[in-house]
């Protein structure tokens, strides 16, 4: 059985797979089972993300994949998040799917989550985007070496 | 206990209305159920068991566990989560001393109706199934004991997967309310379904509405009665607080009512899986999530959500003991080892509220059983399951089934179950088009593909055998 079955957590291998070359700006598509689901297909505008049937995992054509998220609120997984490996010289902006209430505010300071959960730092939100199926995308900057571990955030009370 | 704020759902709660529950006034908002509002109130004993006195609550909190039976105004074993609440009702524990027989209502008149097909049950089969046949020309009745249409699919907040050429990426609430705007003409609410009987030449369906008794004659009938939530075997596993996951959806995703604050999820499938990331929405407290199979059961981005909130997953662990006098107040787990048995001294004991159980569902067949339909116990589909062929047709003819009444498997094939059924009867009443023929061929195949993939393989293996029975009971 996968590790990943066991724990709910994708492994250092799975990761790494997910964005073999870290730059630009790019959808890391964390969908690694053969669930019957395809929205993100018909989301892409740049048709960068395919299936060959219903069944399967999305590919992302890194090439295509101009980094414009709108993979983020239509993937019914909540699963795609996008990187800009290059925002700044010691800075990345990951975009991520965020359902939960009360929103944080553009500049605001929040505790960065990676995959399980656990404070890795601190990150300030660039934008909040709420989208008309009610999920939100937020873009947060965050330390260039989390670019590829941060996966939530909490608000700091 | 009620939710104020919530990133997807919006409360419009009818008027303040009153009632009195063993003489306390209690506080409810129109269009809630009586368990509902008590619920907020803080009320979570609604009863105690006739000999051991033991407390009890709900637990499916959709009217099929009978464990929040109350008297309502003078009338005993009245099911409260499925009954509004009312002004000036007066509602009343049954326990030991206090059991008022009541007199059976006679039914005040009988009601006979017609109907080309009838459907009994309001949820994702049954309504696509009476939107289909509607659109194809034929008269259909919708009967469902709930108050509110929708069954299941009206709690399910997440968006869905599936093919994007269907609705894929939609809200389970958003489907929903299309489909009862589709149908609301003609679907009946709280009538309950009592017996269905057949002969050659019709169906009768007896229901129960406001006292009254509704004699349904209908030429066919798709029975989509759902499912009801396993329970587990635990020490304490009766005490109030101790929720199906139906239940918690219930009070939080319709009502706006948080089940508690503090929760202990038992099972990793799909369905534990994406309760406890709906309890997170409504922002209440899941302290972890066990599961007695070595593996998450659901899917890895279900699972991956709740993780990245920071909630445990423990897999080869199970619940032993729910700990509490009148209501749960704590839990006891434990791990497993690799034949299930418990492992001395891994015990670990929560501080909760409330114990979600989300260990699978059965199909509910009393009313195929009461029909007469063939059934058969088929593990892959949930339990006892009606007999049934590729159109849906089980062994009584004109008799459909669909959903997870037969055999467990999830909203998407139900609704695409519901379609085949109603494009069935089509055909059967020769109502047929090229068209609906069309769309009944590429519903099998659409039906088929939801089931490829390793997630569905075994919801697949459980209809082979629900096929190949048919077919031998017919020779």
């Amino acid at each position: 059985m996968d590790e990943h079955r066991r724990t709910g957590i994708l492994t250092e291998e799975q990761i790494q797979e997910l964005a073999p070359e870290p730059a630009g700006k790019i959808a890391i598509v964390e969908c690694v089972e053969d669930i019957p689901c395809d929205p993100c297909v018909t989301a892409c505008p740049s048709k960068a993300l395919t299936m060959d049937s219903l069944i399967g995992k999305p590919k992302l054509l890194s090439e295509k994949c101009s980094g414009c998220g709108f993979c983020i609120a239509e993937c019914p997984g909540l699963a795609i998040f996008v990187v800009d490996f290059d925002y700044s010289e010691d800075k990345a902006v990951v975009m991520l799917p965020y359902e939960f209430v009360p929103l944080p505010e553009k500049g605001e300071k929040v505790h960065l989550l990676d995959r399980e959960g656990k404070k890795v730092g601190e990150g300030e939100i660039l934008k909040v985007r709420t989208h008309k199926n009610k999920t939100t995308v937020l873009s947060v900057i965050v330390p260039k070496e989390l670019a590829m571990s941060v996966r939530n955030v909490g608000r700091i009370v | 206990m009620r939710i104020k704020d919530h990133p997807l759902l919006t409360f419009e709660r009818g008027k303040k209305i009153h009632f009195t529950f063993n003489g306390h006034p209690i506080e409810a908002y129109h269009g809630e159920t009586i368990a509902a509002a008590l619920h907020a109130a803080g009320i979570k004993v609604l009863k105690k068991s006739i000999i051991y006195e033991r407390p009890r609550g709900f637990f499916c909190a959709i009217g099929k566990c009978a464990s929040c039976m109350m008297n309502v105004n003078g009338v005993p074993n009245v099911k409260t989560c499925v009954t509004l609440a009312e002004d000036g009702m007066v509602v009343k524990s049954q326990q030991k001393g206090n059991l008022e027989i009541g007199t059976d209502p006679e039914p005040s008149q009988i009601k006979k109706m017609n109907t080309q097909i009838a459907v009994v049950g309001a949820g994702p089969a049954g309504l696509t199934a009476a939107v289909t046949a509607l659109k194809c020309g034929a008269s259909v009745l919708v009967v469902d004991e709930n108050p509110h249409p929708g069954g299941q699919l009206v709690k399910q907040t997440h968006k869905f997967f599936g093919s994007s050429r269907e609705r894929a990426g939609t809200r389970g609430t958003h489907i929903a309310k299309d489909l009862f705007e589709k149908a609301q003409d003609i679907v009946m609410l709280q009538a309950a379904v009592i017996g269905c009987y057949t002969n050659e030449h019709e169906h009768v369906i007896a229901s129960v509405k406001d006292g009254d008794l509704i004699e349904l004659h209908a030429q066919k009938i798709i029975v989509a009665t759902g499912a009801s939530e396993k329970i587990l075997l635990f020490e304490n596993n009766d005490l109030p607080g101790v929720y199906g996951a139906g239940a918690v959806q219930t009070l939080m995703n319709v009502y706006g009512i948080k089940p508690g604050n503090n929760v202990l999820m038992v099972g990793a499938g799909n369905v534990g899986l994406i309760v406890s990331y709906q309890l997170l929405q409504a922002g209440v407290r899941v302290q972890a999530v066990v599961e007695a199979m070595p593996h998450i059961g659901g899917y890895h981005v279900h699972a991956a959500k709740i993780r990245r909130c920071g909630v445990p997953i423990y897999t080869s662990t199970s619940i032993s003991k729910a700990l509490g006098e009148e209501y749960v107040t704590g839990a006891v787990t434990v791990s497993l080892d690799e034949n299930w048995n418990s492992v001395p001294g891994t015990e670990k004991e929560y501080s909760v509220d409330t114990i979600c159980l989300a260990v699978g569902l059965s199909p509910s067949v009393e009313l195929f059983h009461q029909a007469g339909c063939s059934l058969a116990y088929v593990p892959e589909l949930g339990g006892t399951t009606p007999l049934h062929n590729k159109t849906m047709e089980t062994t009584v003819p004109g008799l459909y089934a669909a959903g997870d009444a037969a055999g467990i498997g999830e909203a998407n094939t139900a609704m695409m179950e519901g379609k085949i059924a109603a494009l069935s009867c089509i055909d059967a009443l020769e109502l047929s088009t090229d068209e609906t023929a069309k769309e009944l061929k590429e519903s099998f195949e659409e039906l088929h593909l939801l089931r490829s993939g390793s997630f569905g393989e075994r919801a697949d293996q459980g209809k082979e055998k629900v096929f190949t029975l048919w077919r031998e009971h017919h020779g």
